[in-house]
């Protein structure tokens, strides 16, 4: 049953067993048409003839130069592509633009998305593998690719990518590549994501890798043929045509770089720059503490229905490695598309690596994940098998990063990188996609930009930032609402910071940007959505700080609101006050966050927001100004400030009464030694207990640790 | 006698130009922060009697002073505006603060941008608590989907006024299309406090100040506004009283940051801000017609920054239409310039293994090393010491004496010994990272902004330590041709009076020009749309009378900014006159969008299919005053061997090594003039770095050219 695996470190060997039956270091699929798990899973490939000898030539100025002057390139890309294209999505961030070596390594890429870093690169290694020397396909100056199959090494089919060869004097030098979430997909659900898909044909519009234009141009048969796949097929060729010329100028401005600098110059340099990545990112692991360290998470929904899955992910660092082990994990899932796959999953550890853990190593590239290796035990959740439905992918890989936040955060707190350690940025959904007429008379289908304000975080040293953008993106858009009346076709009547929603601690987490919405008017609206974490959490608090809380779906049907409104009622829409008030007549409906397309009547409303962070420390460490500058800023009630906080107001001044507070404070100390227990006996307890077996139907063959035969391992510890 | 005085007021100088009779005479004096009238009044004596004529006399000659202020921008960083209240669509109150998710990184470096671990918003110009909403709703049509209560307001109002705000900025959503809330609020707090009592509350409507899309950016476009408002107009009030006491007799104007200048009454506090930069690209753009360049980078390195600016095709500047002022968007037609932390007080460090340079400054106190004025970071400055082409006792013209032997000791303890190099080696490589950055830098910025080819550009070096690197930064920016000026110490200043009267109008307009689905060409809209041009242009008509032009002698134009079906991007298309007329007048237009867009971004990337949307108007109105040209000059006996001053040794990178380098006295040179690099030019304000492959040349106004002769010589 155990296998051998490549030696990592000692402490890999001694406490990390791997079984037959199972793949760990690659995608749990087998080659199928347009996809190679064996190139995806590659790393870095060898260096070239060329590459070594501009290496050779390079000094350390000549490649910080070089490093300033691509990544100029590709961040002037970015704001190209982000002011033609017309997708919500890509408006708003969810992009990324590259240049790639000419076997396919990401070097710099303008961004927009960290995960798109680490993906889209193994088409590109497709491409020259088996089309280039394929007489029915081959490559040549100006070809166009086109790619947002997530079995070949993408996200979700939502995720469309193009790529362009780089020639110079008829050798490919590099690649220009661009993309991002564009949504419509020809799906079983406008708009994209289809939470009720059960297999990937169901999910629309899938394509491995395939040249779409010469000559740099689009060709029109093909345009026709993928414009005609979709509902809008107008946004999507006006995103398709924007890629273009994105792509165009990347290859403008890299042709005259060559130019201007040599080509043994230009590649060494970029080689270069894969290489001092590497070698930061081995620098950085060897200043932390060798160890174990792990986090688990439980997550609450399958897509449209709930049900528990399990998630744990231990950290093995020794040296300059580090090993990321995901085991224990729960099945892959057939009635939904919440399934990750190998690619994405490593790919999404890399939102908090390149923000968090190796921060201030610029530019994120492939080089920084070289001493990184990934285990993923597949076939399961988080690596899966190729029929299934991927849609909520992103979602799933994020369990990862979720754990690793916590897991990094323990590794860094005594290490010289303290100020990296903080709770994770919310990772909750509530995402509506809105399809309908707008107010101009446009077809629309897509989210709003208020996906981009999810909750920071609360940080070892201060709170967590409020609104502070979408969780794959180091900076990001959340637009206005003034632009967004113009393209959406719901109207929004709150876009604010909520009371109540975040993590407390002695630092708090971040609050996200609430959007709530009506449909009014004549205009017809339907809304499909997505998200999870409804019942359960899984924005963490960090050493003894509250978790964000979850955040299920809420619609209230029906409503009177804006009659209320109109008559005079001055009526406040935050959720919390929706929520406790319920002032408003009409159905209130707390539901899972994905749901298939169902079509929305003037006065329905629509509560959303992508989640809070959690906080950090006790909360009875909290400044006591701090907490009534949260009151004063209506993050927080006074009920909160007096209960979790335990800070009292002076009822006349309202200033914080100390003395009261310091009474409050001592009470609940009093009361936790009161409830507190000894670990063993916690542990025995918590053992005893078994949610329903309805909600267990996806969790996986045992309990509390989905295990095979042979696997067994105690549920909160290490093979010794 | 025809006289006026261009002012730059700086951080650490105050430069004034007095152009008396087609001359231009310089007067530079200390900032003084404590009253910067004073500084004004210093650096004005001194140019007027370099001019020959006692100020008094020259104030009261003068026709036009034009002064370019910081006051806005230090009160600005200082926090020090006006107490103000902001009244909001209910809902939306945090829409400041949150900033579009993106304001606590608008405005950083892009390593700041890219670290969100460690993210913090901006200090709020208006406290949370100030901030209320009212509930009322219009949408994108402009249809009103919620009305506005009059008590509703009343009650937010008596809030504000109780926590004692000293005026109230009003943004309603889509205000900038149906304005009837706003101005219902204004009218309500007009009617409770109305201006003939004591306590009259300012009260600033975004529809009035900025017509235009985008509710963060109208609303921080206002606050702005109103913040500086008092403490601006009092300083130039203040200013403007005490040079009538001496004897000028004409309005105050005010260089502003949209590449003119106006009268004090027709200005607003936010145009001021950044003046000076904006000012310099004017200047550069003037001074480029007047010697036949019309692509201009223009670059200015001082102590502490870097900043560029672009002039494309002559008189066709680089607008940013949303820049970003302190940490906050905003959307004025701003006259694009970037600042990079790059100058002669950057610091060298090695970080992990690395060099780098910046962003961090010594500034001008303690400074670089050689200050000896406590500095122990070694900076460019001390790098230029090193490698000979600052001569310690020749700094600013011999007014600072340089402690070289403190350069060198900063360079080997921070530079040469962590990398392993002499000091020698280590000033080198300072000097070719900061060269480079800056370099590359520019050349993002020309092909970010404009989708120019840098090398279509020649650039001008202004700064004490521009014309030093300027060669070097040159190369990273793939240009070829350096222009320095005699006068390019002070010319912020010089470039205020390069600036015409100019006064701009914007709006936001949606309008379908080219339907996508029909593929017809929409004549429905165009008399709404000519009317509101006419509109605009009426309001021109009233500001440029104010300022003593009638329309005959304004110059108007009119820019249409366009895109295609629901894009953001849009692309500014200039129309023939004020209108547009019939099927034909507006195909004209779509194709004069469509040949642009190809332009920038390729043919394949048109798409007229989408159809052809307009989204914006801007009117500007110009009156033209009278400027400085530049006139030949005779050599009057001078030549190139008079001119010279000897040798220093400098250090040409590793292939020249240390050279015996000859050095000229830059006012010395004769025009028409060619030396060949490796040669230095000592001059008051710089020096006049030549290296290999490079060489010098004066031309007939005696502005000197650094010009490439061969590639990567150095």
């Amino acid at each position: 049953m155990e296998r051998t695996v490549r030696r990592r470190s000692a402490l890999f060997d001694k406490h990390v067993r791997l079984f037959e039956g199972f793949v760990y270091e690659r995608d749990a699929y087998d080659k199928r048409p347009g996809c190679d798990p064996e190139l995806i899973c590659h790393g870095l490939e060898p260096f070239t003839e060329i590459e070594r000898r501009g290496m050779e030539r390079l000094t350390p100025i000549d490649v910080e130069l070089l490093t300033h002057k691509l990544s100029a390139i590709v961040e002037e890309a970015r704001d190209v592509y982000m002011s033609l294209s017309i997708s919500e999505g890509i408006i708003t961030g969810d992009m990324n633009c590259g240049l790639f070596t000419a076997s396919g390594d990401p070097v710099t890429v303008g961004t927009g998305i960290y995960f798109h870093t680490l993906l889209n690169n193994a088409q590109l290694k497709y491409i020259n593998k088996y089309y280039r020397d394929d007489p029915t396909v081959g490559l040549s100056d100006g070809d166009i690719y086109f790619f947002n199959d997530e079995l070949s090494g993408g996200v979700h089919c939502m995720d469309m990518f193009t790529a362009m060869p780089i020639f110079w004097n008829g050798e490919l030098v590099a690649w220009a590549e661009c993309g991002g979430h564009q949504g419509e997909t020809g799906s079983i659900t406008p708009g994209g994501f289809a939470p009720t898909a059960k297999s990937r044909y169901d999910e629309g519009l899938h394509i491995p890798c395939m040249r779409i234009g010469e000559n740099f141009v689009l060709r029109r048969d093909i345009l026709d043929f993928m414009t005609g796949a979709v509902r809008n097929g107008f946004v999507f060729e006006a995103d398709l045509r924007s890629r273009v010329a994105t792509m165009l100028l990347i290859r403008n401005r890299f042709l005259r770089e060559l130019e201007r600098k040599g080509v043994d110059y230009v590649l060494g340099g970029m080689r270069q720059i894969l290489v001092d990545g590497e070698r930061n990112a081995r620098t950085r692991l060897r200043e932390i503490n060798d160890g174990i360290f792990r986090s688990v998470l439980f997550n609450d929904d399958h897509g449209t229905f709930f049900g528990l899955t399990r998630v744990p992910l231990t950290l093995i660092k020794e040296g300059d490695e580090l090993a990321v082990l995901i085991q224990g994990v729960s099945p892959e899932c057939s009635s939904g598309p919440f399934n990750s796959s190998w690619h994405l999953t490593r790919a999404a550890t890399a939102v908090y690596l390149f923000s968090y853990f190796f921060r201030g190593y610029l530019p994120a590239n492939a080089g920084l994940l070289e001493p990184v290796s990934y285990y993923v035990e597949g076939p399961s959740l988080m690596n899966s098998s190729a029929e299934l439905a991927h849609g909520l992918a992103n979602q799933v890989c994020a369990f990862a990063t979720q754990n690793l936040y916590m897991a990094g955060a323990k590794m860094l707190y005594s290490s010289p990188h303290r100020t990296a350690v903080q709770a994770p940025q919310s990772r909750h959904y509530s995402l509506p996609i809105f399809a309908g007429v707008n107010r101009r008379g446009y077809l629309s289908m897509n989210y709003t930009g208020a996906a981009n304000a999810g909750g920071g975080g609360a940080r070892y040293d201060m709170d967590g930032e409020n609104a502070l953008g979408f969780y794959w993106g180091p900076w990001t858009d959340a637009g206005e609402i003034e632009e967004q009346d113009d393209r959406m076709p719901q109207l929004a009547l709150a876009r604010q910071l909520d009371t109540n929603f975040h993590g407390y601690g002695k630092y708090r987490g971040g609050t996200p940007l609430l959007e709530v919405s009506v449909f009014q008017g004549h205009h017809e609206c339907s809304m499909s959505s997505w998200g999870s974490c409804d019942k359960i959490t899984m924005n963490f608090g960090l050493f003894g700080g509250y978790a964000g809380p979850p955040n299920p779906r809420f619609v209230i049907r029906d409503t009177d609101l804006l009659e209320q409104i109109r008559a005079g009622k001055d009526l406040n829409l935050g959720q919390y006050a929706l929520l406790t008030e319920r002032g408003l007549k009409g159905e209130y409906i707390l539901s899972s966050s994905s749901k298939d397309t169902e079509v929305f009547h003037d006065g329905d409303v629509v509560v959303a927001s992508v989640g809070a962070g959690g906080g950090y420390g006790d909360v009875l460490d909290r400044e006591p100004a701090l907490v009534l500058r949260d009151l004063h800023e209506k993050l927080i009630t006074k009920d909160v400030a007096e209960k979790i906080y335990g800070v009292a107001l002076d009822p006349e001044t309202q200033l914080v009464d100390e003395a009261e507070t310091e009474r409050l404070r001592s009470a609940i100390r009093k009361t936790r030694l009161e409830l507190g227990r000894p670990f063993d006996a916690f542990i025995a307890d918590w053992l005893c207990q078994k949610p329903d077996p309805e909600i267990l139907e996806h969790y996986g063959a045992s309990y509390p640790e989905p295990q095979v035969p042979g696997y067994a391992k105690p549920f909160w510890g290490l093979y010794d | 006698m025809s006289l006026r005085f261009g002012a730059d007021v700086g951080g650490t100088f105050t430069d004034v130009v007095c152009l008396r009779d087609g001359q231009l005479f310089r007067g530079k004096a200390d900032t003084t922060h404590y009253d910067l009238k004073v500084g004004f009044f210093n650096a004005a004596t001194i140019a007027s009697e370099r001019a020959g004529i006692p100020l008094e006399e020259a104030l009261t000659a003068a026709e036009a002073i034009v002064y370019s202020t910081t006051v806005g921008t230090n009160a600005l960083i200082e926090r020090r505006g006006t107490r103000l209240g902001l009244i909001t669509t209910k809902g939306f109150e945090h829409t400041v603060k949150v900033g579009r998710a993106r304001n606590w990184g608008d405005g950083l470096p892009t390593e700041s941008k890219y670290d969100r671990g460690r993210a913090m918003r901006p200090e709020p110009l208006i406290d949370q608590r100030l901030v209320v909403g009212v509930q009322e709703r219009i949408d994108n049509l402009g249809e009103v989907v919620i009305g506005l209560r009059d008590e509703d307001v009343l009650e937010k109002v008596q809030y504000l006024v109780d926590r004692g705000v000293r005026g109230i900025v009003v943004v309603t959503l889509n205000s900038f299309i149906n304005p009837v809330h706003e101005k219902r609020i204004g009218a309500i707090i007009g009617e409770h406090y109305p201006e003939c009592f004591l306590g009259h509350l300012p009260v600033y409507l975004s529809h009035e100040i900025s017509p235009k899309a985008g509710e963060y950016r109208r609303s921080m476009t206002v606050i702005i506004d109103a913040y500086l408002r008092e403490v601006t107009e009092g300083h130039l009030l203040r200013l403007g009283d005490d040079v009538r006491q001496r004897g000028y007799r004409r309005p105050l104007f005010v260089a502003k940051n949209t590449g003119g200048l106006s009268s004090l009454s027709r200005s607003q506090a936010l145009h001021l801000l950044g003046s000076s930069p904006s000012a310099t690209v004017i200047g550069a753009d003037h001074i480029g017609q007047a010697i036949g360049v019309s692509n201009i980078i223009v670059s200015d390195m001082g102590g502490t920054s870097f900043d560029v600016g672009l002039v494309v095709e002559g008189r066709e500047r680089v607008y940013e239409m949303d820049p970003v002022i302190d940490r906050f968007r905003v959307q004025i037609p701003y006259v694009a310039h970037w600042s990079i932390g790059a100058g002669g007080g950057s610091i060298a460090r090695v970080l992990d293994g690395q060099l780098k340079v910046g962003p961090d400054s010594a500034g001008s106190n303690p400074g670089p090393a050689c200050y000896d004025r406590g500095g122990t970071q070694p900076t460019v400055t001390d790098a230029d010491v090193v490698l000979g082409y600052i001569d310690p006792q020749h700094f600013l013209g011999g007014k600072v004496a340089l402690n070289a032997v403190r350069s060198i000791a900063a360079l080997d303890e921070h530079v040469a010994r962590p990398l392993g190099i002499t000091v020698e080696e280590a000033a080198w490589q300072v000097k070719l990272l900061v060269d480079g950055i800056m370099g590359q830098e520019m050349y993002r910025i020309c092909s970010l902004t404009s989708g120019q080819d840098p090398r279509d550009f020649v650039l001008f070096a202004m700064g004490g330590a521009g014309a030093v690197h300027a060669a070097g930064y040159a190369e990273g920016a793939d240009v070829s041709r350096v222009a320095t000026f005699p006068f390019s110490s002070v010319f912020g200043a010089f470039s205020t009076l390069a600036l015409d009267i100019l006064q701009t109008y914007e709006r936001t307009y949606k309008l379908t020009l080219f339907h996508g689905s029909s593929q017809r060409y929409l004549t429905d809209e165009l008399a709404s749309f000519n009317a509101t041009v006419a509109e605009m242009a009426a309001f021109a008509r009233r500001d440029m009378s104010e300022e003593g032009f009638d329309l005959d002698t304004t110059g108007l134009v009119v820019d249409v900014s366009m895109c295609y079906g629901q894009q953001r991007k849009i692309l500014p298309i200039r129309l023939d006159g004020f209108r547009i007329d019939g099927a034909d007048g507006v195909r004209r237009v779509c194709d004069r969008f469509n040949k642009a867009y190809a332009a920038q971004f390729g043919e394949g990337a048109t798409y007229p299919q989408a159809g052809i949307e307009a989204n914006e108007i801007r009117l500007s109105a110009v009156g033209p005053v009278a400027k400085f040209a530049p006139s030949a000059k005779g050599n009057a006996g001078v030549t190139v061997v008079s001119a010279l001053r000897g040798s220093r040794r400098a250090f040409w990178g590793p292939g020249f090594g240390n050279v015996d380098t000859p050095v000229y006295e830059r006012d010395a040179l004769p025009v028409e003039a060619t030396i060949d690099g490796p040669v230095l030019c000592d001059a008051e304000d710089t020096v006049i770095v030549v290296p290999p492959g490079w060489s010098y040349h004066t031309d007939r106004f005696g502005f000197g050219w650094i010009e490439r002769t061969a590639r990567g010589a150095a």
